[in-house]
């Protein structure tokens, strides 16, 4: 497997090389290159204005990219207009046709490909089973609620097949419950059906949940892209570390060693035991990524490799778990988080808190 | 609703119902001032007299038989209708184009488009027709009613571009781009997918540009030369012959608009399922 977890042994369908667009100054994407695999399930994660979207729009058709080249197994498509694609795609509004009825507006793509009007009974009744809605073929999108609007809209995407799934934040008008219910149905949808997905998101639980690989996307460029898990252990930039779950970030330099770690002194004053890869170790600055689920409240500085005093400045209830913000004796102030409701305690309390050398990553400084 | 909230609407009933017997008294004499006209023409056209007197003296159909009897009249009346219906098919189409043009176009000297667009409506009709006469002279289409249909389709653009446009900017452009996506092409997601949303407007801008024409005077003085509509036969016979024939046409060319409205009121409105 490449180090990016690439499309693997799985055949690349999709291929973007070095996709360029600007809008005036702005510039959207700057040389993006991605590849994915059959079936396989990637996400663009990013903030908006991150180039996630213009992205998307580039793969499907409607947006055409100043420098650089799309293929679609392996047919160059980068000039082919959005209607021979061979793309379904799910929009952030589902635009859904409001003037006919579900069963028409699943009918659309199959009409526009010319198959029979048996058949295309056939498929409708088909996928309508297929996405619970048996029986609203007859209804107008505007008697549906947003879930079902969603998976008429899902439904129409995919009736005939397409070479490659797109979507684009298509959960983000959906409250949390159904939102996730639907997150669930997709993946389903999309594993039964072996579709090939692209999939845009700003939301970083949704990203981790659904994704076979994530691609992190920053000012118009991948930060990173690889399987979830890798993603949120070992960020590879300060970016991706604070918008892929919380972080800590602390900033220091290599001052050492100690007990078979590095010794990292941050600029707090605070010295930390740091596993750090060999290469890092040599490295002037550094900037150092701690989870606040990797850090514990201790009862003897002697249960972890890292150990501070620390008094709790404020703790916040959030049903299944509890966080914590502590700060120590240098005035360092860290985010803790337990599971569980944790200990009720009062601001003001002095606890020890620490970590473990392996629990702290480090970045390239930026 | 809480028991508190009716209360609190109880007390405040009174002052509320005289502010709405005063809303239907203002509306009330509005209607009246609007249908006062056809209170007095209505009954003028079935006179049995022969001068325009009002209360009639006694009720014949003599002016209705009278307008059917006269070719000129009935000639006006045909080619009125021919020039609206041409004009409100002609507007329609090439409005629409415009204003697809004007809200999804982007395209250097838009802007300058947009306002060339409203000038038939800012210039007084006297000067357009002048103008519209000097240049259909050198194409010889002064006098013939396909020069009155030209001009009044011009005229009738920027109405039809204001009502499509408007309503074109309601509706989700994603919708089109998800029917491209799905495997049309623009002209076949534009009739399927963008017109059918707009049907509504699209029949209210042919109507709006049939009345226009049907109504039309002072361009038709300019090119209708012998060729006359209903408006400059109306316009003639009030100076020159004044009869209570008068008065039935008009009943009939109200007759005619309110027969569009039905039609437009039983297919025109908003977005029906098809299936």
């Amino acid at each position: 497997m490449s180090p990016d977890g690439g499309s693997g042994s799985r055949a690349p369908i999709l291929a973007v090389s070095h996709a360029r667009k600007t809008y005036g100054p702005v510039v959207a994407l700057e040389g993006v290159s991605l590849t994915v695999g059959e079936g396989e399930f990637v996400t663009l994660l990013g903030p908006s204005g991150s180039g996630k979207t213009t992205l998307l729009k580039a793969i499907a058709g409607f947006e055409e990219i100043d420098d650089g080249r799309i293929e679609l197994a392996g047919q160059d498509i980068t000039d082919m207009p959005p209607a021979r694609r061979g793309i379904g795609m799910v929009f952030q509004n589902y635009a859904l046709f409001p003037h006919l009825t579900v069963a028409r507006n699943i009918a659309f793509p199959l009409e526009m490909r010319g198959v029979a009007r048996a058949e295309i009974d056939r498929r409708v009744e088909e996928i309508l089973r297929l996405v619970e809605l048996e029986g609203y073929g007859a209804r107008l999108p505007r008697q549906l609620s947003g879930g079902q609007q969603q998976r008429v809209a899902l439904a129409r995407a995919t009736v005939f097949n397409p070479r490659l799934l797109l979507l684009d934040e298509p959960f983000s008008a959906l409250d949390r419950k159904l939102r996730e219910s639907m997150q669930v149905e997709l993946r389903h949808l999309q594993q039964r059906l072996g579709l090939t997905t692209v999939f845009v998101t700003h939301d970083q639980e949704e990203a981790l949940l659904l994704s076979d690989r994530i691609a992190v996307m920053n000012h118009g460029r991948i930060e990173q892209l690889g399987h979830p898990a890798a993603i949120y252990d070992h960020p590879a930039s300060r970016f991706v570390a604070g918008f892929v779950g919380e972080a800590n970030m602390l900033r220091g330099h290599v001052a050492g060693s100690r007990g078979g770690h590095a010794e990292v002194a941050l600029d707090s004053g605070d010295r930390l035991a740091v596993d750090l890869p060999p290469a890092a170790r040599g490295a002037g600055d550094l900037q150092l990524v701690l989870r606040p689920e990797r850090i514990r409240w201790l009862d003897d500085a002697a249960q972890a490799d890292n150990a501070f005093p620390a008094v709790l400045v404020e703790h916040l209830y959030l049903g299944q778990n509890s966080k914590y913000r502590v700060r120590l004796a240098s005035g360092l102030e860290l985010t803790l988080r337990t599971q569980g409701e944790g200990e009720p305690l009062a601001a003001g309390t002095e606890r020890l808190v620490g970590w473990d050398a392996r629990d702290i990553r480090g970045v390239p400084c930026s | 609703m809480s028991a508190a909230t009716i209360r609190r609407r109880g007390s405040m009933g009174r002052g509320r119902r005289a502010a709405r017997i005063a809303l239907h008294a203002w509306c009330g004499l509005v209607f009246f001032f609007l249908v006062l006209p056809l209170v007095v023409v209505f009954p003028i056209s079935f006179s049995s007299s022969a001068y325009l007197q009002f209360p009639p003296p006694g009720y014949s159909l003599r002016w209705y038989r009278e307008f059917l009897a006269d070719p000129n009249w009935v000639d006006a009346a045909w080619r009125s209708v021919l020039i609206g219906s041409v004009t409100a098919v002609a507007a329609t189409i090439l409005g629409t184009l415009l204003a697809i043009s004007l809200v999804r176009g982007t395209y250097p000297g838009k802007g300058a488009v947009e306002q060339l667009v409203m000038a038939p409506i800012a210039l007084p009709s006297i000067v357009y027709s002048v103008a519209a006469y000097q240049l259909f002279s050198t194409l010889h289409l002064v006098g013939s009613w396909q020069g009155v249909a030209v001009a009044h389709t011009v005229h009738a653009l920027p109405l039809v571009v204001v009502v499509v446009g408007a309503s074109l900017r309601t509706i989700d452009v994603s919708t089109e781009m998800a029917a491209q996506g799905l495997g049309a092409s623009w002209f076949t997601a534009v009739r399927r997918i963008t017109l059918p949303q707009i049907r509504p407007a699209l029949v209210s801008a042919a109507f709006i540009a049939f009345i226009s024409s049907f109504d039309e005077l002072v361009i038709a003085m300019f090119l209708g030369g012998i060729n006359l509509t209903l408006p400059k036969k109306m316009f003639d016979s009030i100076l020159y012959e004044i009869d209570p024939t008068i008065a039935a046409v008009s009943v009939l060319q109200i007759a005619l608009v309110v027969l569009v409205l039905v039609v437009i009121g039983r297919f025109g409105s908003g977005v029906r399922p098809t299936s």
